[in-house]
């Protein structure tokens, strides 16, 4: 029964680079950690749990034939779009946004779940609708609105930088699709047809969250002070790096949010240039390895649930590390297994097992 | 749905987009490592530099608390600056030495010093230790004489909350103390951080969104021994806005010299708009103590006094109100018709309902009455007759209409609302059905009735100008930059009774301070006419005649004596509670007098 080509198709290579940069997330973490006492130096067991019980969640998913969960896509997302406005209600609120939710003691971001099954259920709708004619208006009604139901949840707890990735992964796969140039150039001019009204109907300490963002030097005081931290702790680690758990940016606490949003200043801090190169290597082959999958799939399908997955690390990658370098405005936007957090480690590996997945049945 | 691909149009494009997706990538990862280059190799010392000895720091700057002003704009509280010794550990090279130091230039307790920089251990070097708090002019300035020589020192400005008048209406303005976890969790739109002072108690607490302002910054860089050197940042703070109160100083401080060494509460109201002029409750505390955070033997001395001086008796102490309700029954036995003006009882000392006796004050009996003499000497019996003819829950429904057994509203926490027991009351809470000796207790103010002396003196706000009852208010504005908030006087209860009823009342109230047999005698003013009612509320029933001094104090009676003048065009109300302080007549009506002598001479 059991078909000898999907063991000879599972990537293991692939596997163990995911492996290894988990490895060396953890390895950070434990460096964060080990300047922290008590509960807060605990992450980083939680961490290692967490990735095995990831593991453990990859190897499941990689025994159902992708095409099945495809098949199943609206539901999932259904699923999602229901944990989400859960929140809404009951969710609980940290630092002033309400993003997670209590299950059986485990504290869940439904948020990040959405990312994939928004993934899958985009993917679905577009293998199925796929013509030789290009897309118009009228055919994106559904992933538009497929879109904003998702968006809006996720907006309002507030969450910008998922919300953000959410439509950054949705325009990455729309750029895939053959669509007409005059549905683009009507949409573009609608987008600058509205943006000045949207900046109307804002409320002025909105106005001002934007200006913010887009500007933290207006902050000084919170974002503009992380960033100067930040870029020290990058720029003061050099060609070699001042070594493992010998960072002083962050054991002296300069660094905020060490352990989840600004974990790459802290690699890049202890282990230089040296380290940060083998880290965007690792990266890039990783996105690399996801779009080959891509191009090779037998499916339509296949392809675009890769193509998502893909610019979901992508996106994460470059917000992430454009963030801790300065050139981009501080958001919560997590550094694929290096940032704490059982969410976030779970929704990639589980991005990673649909790409193993799609790759084991390329010659069906 | 498996495709063909090979010979497909569709896949064609796909493709060709997945390779130009690739070299996007690659730019876009080409671009971070330029970034990586440029802050690592080519600017890595410039980094290294600021991070061996991380010189940027970012400092709040406390905004001033808004100020608590009277009507006529005179200060009663406000924010002065104070100095505060702190420490910052990253740019102490030697702690031993510098600590030595300190406790030999300013005579510190060197173990003292070192407990406080050893309970911040785990907290980021950089965030200052508080070494002394409020240092004088004296410390200061050897401080800064010193300063080269003492690493890590500095002088932070911390604004210090002062209570201009000492001892003065705490129950009003109340006090501050250090935020708590729950509020810095709840935020609430203002920015807390541990350590910062918030309202706890009176309009410090209720007036918090608006007296406090918002914090400033600073980014600064600093030189290696902690000093300013460069301003890279600054966002200046938001002062907090400012109220205006309707509290007269003048009188409060009057009422509060009366009631010194009593325990109780004085309320006094303008009865046209609800302006609340006095309130003041005994034993009182001074604000003042607790304008940088409290010391714990303070705190103790507060918390184990018997007479619980944190408590703002004139809103939170319940008591009945003795025979100050006989207003409320005999104004329900006129309007229902109970009794006739003119009809009289015989009071021979007590009142006989079955086996039961019920006691009027005066043992010896006061003989004949009619409704307004019973009034005026506060006959018991006469009442015990009207009870006869009476429902508890018609007595209860006009009480209700005078705003007993509800808060008032006023601009303060914790007031409480008192208790209007009805016959659903009883059988509810204790299961038994009303009886009507309860009825006979309630007629003359006792039993399960329980007032504020705030709502005492709301409704004799109603009483005398005999149109509406007031909303008790306090805060009459608040300005700020730009800002302005004013609080419109608002009616509390229209008054719906006759008018004819009410005059009655009005002329009985005039003849209990200003007829020989009246138990206000003690509140008369040759200049003005006052008119008001007394109120003696047991505090246990007492089979025997006790003389007075044989009394323990715990067990003598609460007086009551409410009152308002002139009695033709009411401009003050006021209600004065002396806990155990015996009668009414005797005790609290000379209280109020010298209120209204001292308020009506200047206005």
């Amino acid at each position: 029964m059991f078909d000898r080509r999907l063991i000879i198709n599972f990537d293991f290579f692939f596997l163990l680079l995911v492996l290894l940069l988990s490895f060396l997330g953890l390895m950070n973490l434990k460096s964060i950690c080990s300047s922290y006492s008590a509960p807060l130096s605990l992450f980083y067991y939680r961490q290692a749990y967490w990735l095995l019980f990831g593991l453990l969640v990859l190897f499941v998913i990689v025994n159902v034939n992708y095409i099945n969960i495809v098949r199943y896509a609206y539901y999932f997302h259904l699923f999602s779009l229901f944990l989400l406005f859960a929140v809404l209600f009951f969710g609980k609120t940290k630092f002033g946004s309400q993003r997670w939710l209590s299950l059986w003691g485990f504290s869940l971001q439904p948020s990040e779940l959405a990312k994939i099954t928004f993934i899958l259920a985009l993917s679905k709708f577009f293998s199925e609708n796929i013509s030789q004619t290009p897309y118009t208006f009228r055919d994106l009604f559904f992933p538009f609105f497929i879109l904003l139901i998702t968006f809006f949840p996720i907006y309002l707890q507030p969450d910008l930088g998922t919300a953000g990735i959410i439509v950054l992964i949705f325009f990455s796969m729309l750029f895939f699709l053959n669509i007409s140039k005059k549905t683009i150039y009507c949409f573009f001019a609608l987008v600058l047809v509205c943006l000045p009204f949207f900046w109307f109907v804002l409320k002025d300490y909105q106005k001002r969250r934007i200006l913010v963002f887009l500007n933290p030097e207006l902050d000084p005081l919170n974002a503009g002070y992380q960033v100067i931290q930040s870029k020290i702790a990058v720029g003061s680690g050099g060609f070699f790096g001042k070594g493992f758990m010998l960072g002083t940016q962050s054991r002296l606490r300069f660094l905020p949010e060490q352990h989840t949003d600004f974990v790459f200043s802290v690699w890049a801090e202890e282990w230089g240039f040296i380290g940060c190169l083998v880290f965007l290597l690792i990266c890039f082959f990783i996105i690399y390895r996801s779009l080959s999958i891509a191009y090779n799939s037998k499916t339509v399908s296949g392809t675009f649930v890769s193509l998502g997955i893909a610019f979901l690390f992508f996106w994460h990658f470059l917000i992430n590390v454009f963030m801790t370098l300065g050139l981009f405005p501080v958001v919560g936007v997590t550094l694929p297994f290096f940032s704490y957090g059982g969410s976030s480690v779970i929704t990639f590996m589980i991005g990673i097992s649909l790409l193993l997945n799609i790759n084991m049945r390329k010659f069906k | 749905m498996p495709l063909n691909f090979n010979e497909n149009i569709i896949e064609k494009t796909l493709n060709k987009k997945i390779r130009l997706s690739v070299i996007l990538i690659v730019f876009a990862f080409f671009f971070l490592f330029l970034r990586l280059w440029y802050l690592q190799i080519l600017k890595g010392s410039k980094y290294i530099e600021l991070s061996t000895n991380n010189r940027i720091r970012v400092t709040k700057t406390p905004a001033p608390r808004g100020i608590i002003y009277s009507k006529n704009r005179d200060i009663l509280v406000k924010s002065t600056p104070s100095f505060d010794l702190n420490l910052i550990l990253q740019d102490v090279s030697d702690l031993e030495k510098t600590l030595t130091e300190v406790s030999g230039l300013l005579k510190f307790d060197i173990n003292d010093l070192k407990k406080k920089v050893e309970k911040r251990k785990g907290h980021p070097p950089f965030e200052p230790i508080t070494l002394r708090k409020e240092l004088t002019w004296n410390e200061m300035s050897l401080v800064l004489s010193k300063k080269t020589d003492l690493q890590g020192l500095t002088i932070d400005v911390v604004p210090k909350r002062l209570y201009c008048l000492g001892c003065f209406a705490p129950h009003v303005f109340g006090f501050l103390g250090e935020v708590n976890q729950k509020e810095i969790q709840e935020q609430n739109g203002l920015d807390y951080s541990p350590g910062d002072l918030v309202g706890k108690y009176g309009l410090e607490k209720w007036g918090e969104k608006y007296l406090r302002g918002q914090k400033g910054g600073l980014q600064t860089e600093v030189d290696v021994l902690g000093n300013k050197k460069k301003i890279l940042a600054e966002i200046e703070p938001v002062p907090g806005k400012n109220i205006f109160v309707s509290i007269d100083p003048e009188t409060q401080k009057t009422a509060e010299n009366l009631l010194k060494d009593k325990t109780g509460a004085v309320v006094a109201l303008n009865p046209q708009n609800g302006d609340v002029l006095v309130l003041a409750s005994s034993p009182a505390f001074d604000s003042n103590l607790f304008a940088r955070g409290i010391k714990y033997n303070e705190w103790e001395k507060l918390i184990e006094n018997p007479f619980h001086p944190l408590l703002n008796k004139a809103i939170q102490c319940q008591q009945p109100p003795g025979s100050v309700f006989k207003i409320v029954t005999a104004i329900a036995a006129l309007e229902e018709k109970a009794v006739d003006k003119k009809q009289k009882f015989f009071c021979p000392g007590f009142f006989k309902l079955g086996n039961r006796r019920f006691n009027c004050w005066k043992r010896g009996g006061h003989g004949w009455m009619n409704l307004k003499q019973a009034l005026v000497q506060s006959c018991d019996c006469f009442f015990y007759n009207l009870a006869l003819h009476l429902d508890v829950d018609k007595i209860a429904y006009y009480a209700k209409l005078f705003g007993f057994g509800e808060a008032t509203g006023i601009d303060l926490e914790g007031e409480k609302r008192g208790l209007v027991p009805t016959k659903k009351w009883k059988k509810k809470k204790y299961g038994t059905p009303w009886q009507k000796g309860e009825t006979f207790n309630m007629s003359i103010g006792q039993g399960f009735l329980l007032t504020t002396p705030i709502q005492i003196a709301t409704f004799f706000s109603g009483i005398a100008t005999g149109v509406t009852i007031p909303k008790p208010r306090i805060v009459l504005r608040i300005e700020g930059n730009n800002y302005k908030k004013i609080f419109p006087p608002a009616v509390l209860k229209k008054i719906s009774i006759s008018g004819e009823t009410l005059s009655f009342i009005q002329e009985a109230l005039v003849l209990v301070v200003n007829s020989e047999k009246g138990t206000g005698r003690k509140a008369r003013l040759n200049s003005v006419t006052v008119a008001g009612k007394t109120g003696t509320a047991q505090v246990i029933s007492k089979k025997v005649d006790f003389e007075d001094k044989d009394v323990p104090l715990r067990f003598k009676d609460h007086a009551w004596f409410v009152s308002f003048a002139p009695a033709e065009q009411p401009a003050i109300v006021v209600a004065v509670f002396i806990e155990n302080g015996g009668s009414g007549g005797s005790v609290a009506a000379p209280v109020a007098r010298e209120i209204i002598k001292k308020y009506l001479s200047k206005n």
